[in-house]
């Protein structure tokens, strides 16, 4: 990718330095539109210095400077006629490469009623983006890392990105809120652009930082700069460095949140908090998103449109049943543990690059850094972040990461699919068995998005493969699960997967495999079970305890008869409650654990409530947490790590579970709020 | 066993992980108030408000517990086998049956006069204090399953 | 809310005999008609809503009224009157899915300013007959009295909401009206912040979305005609303005405008009257 090749191709480049005046910018300006670039730099509107289209070096903030305080913005008057005597405004660079909204699929209902999904129509514009700061080139590199980084790459940034020409600005005077200084971002742009410009008394030293930037020099055919211009630059930028009065401190942050999640002053926050979601809209790295539905009336067609959504909404941490963060607290917290903390280990770096949005544009005027330095005045008493998995030492300047050579793009399109069988398995809940679109594989635990256009998309785990089709086993309880639950054979779905980590089988080698199932939860168990016991050499004592709410409620009632008489198969159900009927066990699950070998590997899945009490009953039996797996629930929109609404902690469950190890979730699992 | 076939009541008592913590004079005199009892599936071994005067182990064959629920079948919140506990309340002094008993499959159960062990715990403190200990056990995980009930875990379900 | 699907929403590629088409009713109780007026401002989408359901009530638009069962009511306006404490009872009893819309039935409206007066005042200063008229003491929303399966806010509401909640509903989808504050959609829009760039009260940090930040935009604080969003945190807000400048009549004032009977801004103005 080309991002990488900026990164590379920068360090040779600091010789390229010319000069040029006011003239020679608008000659550059110029040049990047003749190249077919969109040029969009700071203009003043309402108020503000903001991002937009400019046609000219007129229509750049010449003598204005912005004042900044907590919750407060003002445009004043410079003594001089600067043209980026400013720092950074309400807009961030995300606003074009991650935009507010973006349609990513185009349903249709054709002939006959066949499925059709496109990708909707995307145009790359070609857009320079001037005067970018050196804490937004940090920015920028982070969502890099969080597009394209990983073993996922959004295509939709991806082409954006690739389109972008960057004309960085150093900063030459601090804003009050700056504190990229101690973040090590700033202020001297260092890389990540094509051209850096640095604006003194007048004029501008260039320096070009790939072969993009250095052909638009050699076009603009401007002056070598002089030595000393060179000179002024390091000391401006430093002399910039050393006046910045707001600081954070960046060591041991991860450690230092995540462990005092009980600290007061979360609540303190918490009551000026409006949770309005104005700091994560101004992040320049904030990432999360949600999906819209649209359709037509008829719902024959329907898209798909990702919008900028927040952790501060109730939206993002919701699922079927209840919302996962509540209250402004807990919102708030996961907004700051995952900026400074959890981002360490998502992606190698801070979430935070110092720019200090966050800050001026909260209507209440919280500072971020006020709210660390509280917590690290008065850290609790025992920080116990046991089990963490933090990355060593998070490196200063996120520099951008190459993606996996695995790593495929993700362009979030289900494909049609049609149904084969609708097993109804109890009142509620059907197994769907549905054929793949094209050539399918999956590993025990994984999931597959499931969607109908215009109504919405499901995650929805894999119960098992029929020899010609994938099986899902779905619970009616939304107006998604209602409709897919309701689909004919013939019917088609749209269904893009699998996803997810998977129940690592042979862990269980040669042991006793315990599989601990509640309610729903044994449908991505039912893969695991069939194929321990297809494979008695190898796991010669599988377990498979069951609990449901009614005998009614027992899901695949004749597989699991039929498995009676296995000889590595021993079977326990319960329920919680039943009528005379039934002769089975009746009693909680976590009963029938009483017994826990201490040799087992125990796979468990359910409820979270029932998994808890399931996992603890383990634990006390004396089995060590490395030995116990747990699949989790969140929301999910994308399954591929981009929409940052599945997070717990700092794990994504789309991408690093749902299947987990008990030990790597063990310091959130009792824990409400995450 | 004794001549006549019946088992030996201490020699049952010791094999029970409930009274594994008694000394052998304490075995001897809970033998002396123990009777082994048997019941067809299907048949009650107490009801709901029933004075009570029995605490029961479970020996062999499940007991269900249940409660009436008027207009329906019972219904039934725990089931029981070896090893287990069953109408522990008898133990207290004035306090009826609060659920009924039945037996789900043929059970063999150990019965025990309940004023009877409690005078005896009354006298040998130590004894009284382990099979308090036992029936605390007992009621402190069915007390943790109660909650686990109420709760109603499957409510709210992944997909 | 979860609208819930009609027969005919479940996507069917062997489609059958034709199903029924779900029945709307339109209903009105105290308020200025604006609301179900947006229904008639559709215009382009008219035809297609027409198509796609059987309007059988709606007095504003059609002279034949066809009885009830609906299988989907939108009602307007506030309870305020003796008689309308029944009429409501018998609209719920004859509607499966239940949608009130706008500000008046959503949180009393306007009207509901008098809950903090003696209406008997009101009565008679603005009318030549006051005993002519038959009114109750308070402006309450509907959900104060039937069950309501979902509310679509706004003064008025916004029509593309309303093309929204009747397409969901005919689709089987929760439509897409997000309960979240007023600035996620400025800053999707673009548009600066008038608290912080100008020092401006606006409610639009503890308001619920879906006008599209329309006051912002043209350089006003939001006047939460939506009424306040989930976890309102007023009070943090109104401290803001305070340290501002603002005064507790002003901040009254501020709280209680169009939805000022919706709790959390009813409490917070109540907060900021004279003891």
């Amino acid at each position: 990718m080309e991002v990488e090749v900026k990164a590379e191709a920068k360090e040779d480049a600091r010789s390229t330095v010319r000069a040029i005046d006011r003239d020679g910018l608008e000659r550059l300006l110029g040049l990047l539109r003749e190249e077919g670039y969109r040029t969009i730099g700071p203009t003043v509107r309402d108020g503000a210095i903001v991002y937009d289209e400019i046609e000219s070096v007129r229509d750049l903030p010449a003598g204005w400077k912005d004042e900044q305080a907590p919750g407060r913005y003002r445009l004043v008057r410079r003594p001089d006629d600067a043209l980026f005597g400013h720092v950074v405004g309400p807009i961030s660079w995300k606003a074009f490469l991650f935009r507010p909204r973006e349609t990513l699929t185009a349903a249709a209902r054709g002939e006959g009623g066949a499925l059709e999904f496109r990708r909707a129509p995307f145009e790359p514009e070609r857009a320079a983006f001037i005067g970018v700061r050196s804490c937004d080139l940090a920015a920028i590199a982070v969502q890099d890392t969080v597009f394209t980084g990983g073993p996922y790459v959004e295509p939709r940034y991806a082409a954006l990105r690739r389109a972008a020409f960057i004309v960085a600005v150093n900063c030459l005077e601090s804003g009050a809120l700056c504190f990229c200084a101690s973040m090590g971002t700033g202020p001297r742009a260092r890389r990540g652009f094509d051209l850096a410009l640095t604006e003194i008394e007048g004029r501008f030293t260039v320096e070009a930082g790939s072969d993009a930037g250095r052909r638009l020099l050699e076009r603009l055919g401007a002056e070598e700069a002089r030595a000393e211009d060179a000179a002024r630059v390091e000391e401006g930028t430093a002399r910039c460095a050393a006046s910045m009065a707001k600081r954070m401190d960046p060591a041991g942050l991860p450690e230092l949140l995540l462990g005092n999640l009980d600290h007061p002053r979360w609540d303190e926050v918490a009551a000026r908090c409006l949770a309005c979601a104005n700091c994560t809209m101004v992040c320049p790295t904030c990432f999360c998103s949600t999906v819209e539905e649209t359709s037509d009336l008829t719902g024959s067609s329907a898209g798909r449109v990702r919008v900028w959504g927040s952790c501060f909404t109730e939206e993002h941490g919701k699922v079927h049943g209840g919302s996962y963060r509540p209250e402004i607290k807990d919102r708030y917290r996961q907004w700051l543990t995952h900026k400074l903390a959890s981002w360490v280990p998502q992606f190698g770096t801070s979430g935070c690059v110092g720019c200090g949005r966050c800050i001026a544009w909260c209507p209440v005027g919280i500072d971020i850094t006020e709210e660390v330095a509280a917590i690290r005045a008065s850290p609790g008493p025992v920080p116990d972040v046991q089990g963490l998995p933090l990355a060593p030492v998070p490196s200063p300047l996120p520099a951008p990461r190459a993606p996996a050579a695995s790593s495929v793009e993700e362009d979030l399109v289900p494909r049609p699919a049609a149904v084969t069988a609708a097993v109804r398995e109890t009142p509620d809940t059907v197994t769907l068995h549905v054929r793949p679109p094209q050539g399918f594989s999956f590993r025990p635990g994984q999931f597959n998005m499931l969607s109908l256009p215009g109504v919405g998309e499901v995650p929805i785990s894999i119960s098992g493969w029929d020899g010609t089709a994938v099986e899902h086993t779905i619970r009616a309880v939304g107006p998604v699960t209602r409709q897919l639950a309701a689909l004919r054979p013939g019917q088609e779905l749209g269904m893009r997967g699998p996803y997810g980590s998977s129940w690592p089988v042979d862990e269980a080698k040669g042991c006793p495999a315990w599989v601990v199932a509640g309610g729903l939860g044994l449908a991505p168990l039912r893969p695991l079970v069939r194929e321990l016991i297809g494979r008695p050499e190898d796991f010669p004592e599988v377990r498979l305890i069951g609990g449901s709410r009614t005998p009614g409620d027992i899901l695949f009632v004749r597989e699991i008869l039929g498995w009676i008489g296995r000889r590595n198969l021993q079977t326990h159900l319960t329920v919680d409650r039943a009528g005379p009927d039934w002769r089975g066990s009746i009693g909680v699950v976590t009963q029938l654990l009483d017994d826990a070998s201490i040799e087992g590997v125990y796979f468990v899945c359910g409820p979270e409530i029932m998994m808890r009490f399931a996992v603890r009953r383990i634990l006390e039996a004396g089995v060590p947490p490395q030995r116990v797996y747990v699949s989790m629930e969140r929301n999910m929109k994308c399954a591929a790590g981009f929409c940052g609404c599945c997070q717990y902690g700092p794990l994504f469950v789309c991408k690093d579970g749902p299947v987990f190890r008990y030990d790597s979730v063990a310091y959130l699992f009792e824990r409400s709020g995450f | 066993m004794n001549p006549n076939g019946d088992p030996d009541p201490a020699a049952v008592i010791r094999e029970l992980k409930v009274f594994q913590s008694l000394g052998g004079p304490q075995v001897e005199a809970l033998a002396g108030i123990c009777r082994e009892v048997r019941y067809p599936a299907g048949s009650v071994i107490f009801r709901e408000g029933d004075a009570g005067a029995d605490i029961y182990v479970v020996l062999e064959g499940r007991v269900a517990l249940g409660v009436a629920i008027p207009g329906g079948p019972d219904m039934r919140f725990l089931s029981l086998g070896p090893g287990d506990f069953l109408g522990w309340s008898a133990f207290l002094p004035r306090k009826p049956k609060m659920s009924n008993a039945r037996a789900t499959e043929p059970a063999r159960l150990l019965s025990i006069d309940g004023a009877k062990l409690r005078s005896l715990c009354d006298q040998d403190h130590d004894m009284g204090y382990r099979v308090v200990l036992e029936i605390l056990s007992a009621v402190s995980s069915r007390l943790q399953a109660t909650r686990l009930q109420l709760i109603d875990m499957y409510r709210a379900e992944p997909r | 809310m979860t609208a819930s699907p009609t027969s005919s929403s479940v996507p069917a590629s062997d489609s059958e005999a034709p199903v029924r088409k779900p029945r709307l009713g339109v209903f009105k109780f105290a308020s200025c008609d604006g609301c179900q007026l947006s229904l008639l401002d559709l215009e382009d989408e008219l035809l297609a809503v027409a198509g796609a359901i059987d309007i059988a009530y709606f007095p504003e638009a059609r002279t034949a009224m066809l009885p009830g069962p609906y299988d989907l009511s939108l009602v307007e306006g506030s309870i305020s009157s003796p008689e309308q404490l029944e009429q409501v009872q018998e609209v719920r009893r004859q509607s499966r899915f239940l949608v009130t819309i706008g500000a008046c039935a959503t949180a009393g409206g306007i009207q509901a300013l008098r809950n903090w007066a003696d209406s008997a005042e009101y009565l008679r200063a603005v009318y030549a007959r006051p005993e002519y008229i038959r009114t109750l003491e308070t402006s309450t929303p509907i959900a104060a009295h039937v069950r309501v399966d979902f509310e679509l806010r706004g003064c008025p509401i916004s029509k593309e909401q309303l093309l929204e909640v009747i397409t969901a509903f005919a689709v089987g989808r929760r439509p897409n009206v997000k309960d979240e504050s007023v600035c996620l959609e400025c800053k999707r829009r673009g548009t600066v912040c008038v608290v912080v760039a100008r020092g401006m009260p606006c409610l639009g940090p503890v308001t619920h979305a879906g006008c599209g930040a329309l006051c912002p935009a043209y350089d006003r604080g939001c006047y939460g005609c939506f009424g306040p969003r989930e976890r309102a945190n007023t009070g943090s807000l109104a401290g803001r303005f305070r340290e501002g400048g603002a005064g507790e009549p002003e901040l009254v004032r501020l709280f209680r405008g169009f939805t000022g009977y919706a709790e959390a801004f009813r409490k917070e103005s109540e907060a900021h009257e004279p003891q």
